[in-house]
């Protein structure tokens, strides 16, 4: 998720259980990966289809994402991003 | 004075980790794990080649030499499987869609230094070989020029 995001770094995420509406899409939200139970990824909504939300990573040449992935459940979503504890910073 | 306090709160707290990089967790790739394996394809080649067959008649000789051929010829077959693996990697996990533009070839690379472990396996042809350690080092050359570097060509042997 490079630039927005580097390793390390800390995020507060509001669950999907207090969001009344669905995210906007460019949020970066925390999603469950599809095929590897227990695995949270953490990605930018790019577009809501029929099937699911296709998330992309913000460094497209490393990320593995809905391109590769497909689209991604509705019920997967954890949460969405709300800001970096540390270093704190604004998420755009 | 807040922002720092509330920091070290934050920091203190567990918290779960959430992934940006999902194919492989250690991120880490290098072309290097499939040249070591093309070179010991290469080696094992020249070894076969080089391998003399005993005079008729001699049964003891020709029990060692069957068996020095077999274990050439089974560590030639199983250094180039994990050259071909080694290379999977690289083309299926680590290069995007993104790299084509730099690479066009990229395809067609990967496609035919995967052929090229194949026919090592097949035949014993030095010529395949060598042309497999070149494929295996126009890979590294992308790979670094992937990432912005230009680490030299280095073998062991």
């Amino acid at each position: 998720m490079a630039p927005t995001l580097n390793p390390d770094d800390r995020v507060l995420v509001q669950r999907v259980s207090a969001i009344q509406d669905t995210p906007a899409l460019g949020t970066v939200v925390v999603a469950w990966h599809p095929s590897q139970p227990g695995l949270r990824l953490i990605k930018r909504l790019q577009s809501l289809e029929n099937n699911g939300m296709m998330l992309l990573g913000d460094n497209p040449s490393f990320s593995t994402d809905s391109r590769q992935l497909g689209p991604i459940p509705r019920s997967a979503l954890i949460g969405i991003v709300v800001s970096r504890v540390t270093p704190s910073k604004k998420i755009q | 004075m807040l922002r720092s306090a509330l920091n070290a709160i934050v920091c203190a707290l567990p918290a779960s980790v959430v992934e940006a990089h999902c194919d492989g967790p250690c991120g880490v790739y290098d072309p290097a794990s499939a040249r070591v394996h093309a070179e010991a394809v290469l080696a094992m080649t020249k070894k076969l080649k080089a391998l003399e067959a005993p005079a008729a008649g001699n049964a003891a000789a020709l029990a060692t030499y069957n068996n020095t051929f077999s274990r050439f010829v089974a560590v030639k077959e199983d250094e180039a499987q994990k050259t071909k693996k080694e290379l999977l990697i690289l083309w299926t996990d680590y290069f995007k869609p993104e790299h084509l533009a730099t690479f066009p070839d990229l395809h067609d690379t990967f496609w035919k230094a995967a052929k090229l472990c194949s026919a090592c396996k097949v035949h014993i042809d030095q010529g395949k070989a060598e042309e497999l350690m070149a494929a295996v080092e126009k890979i590294h050359g992308m790979f670094w020029q992937s990432k912005g570097r230009n680490d030299a060509w280095v073998t062991a042997s």
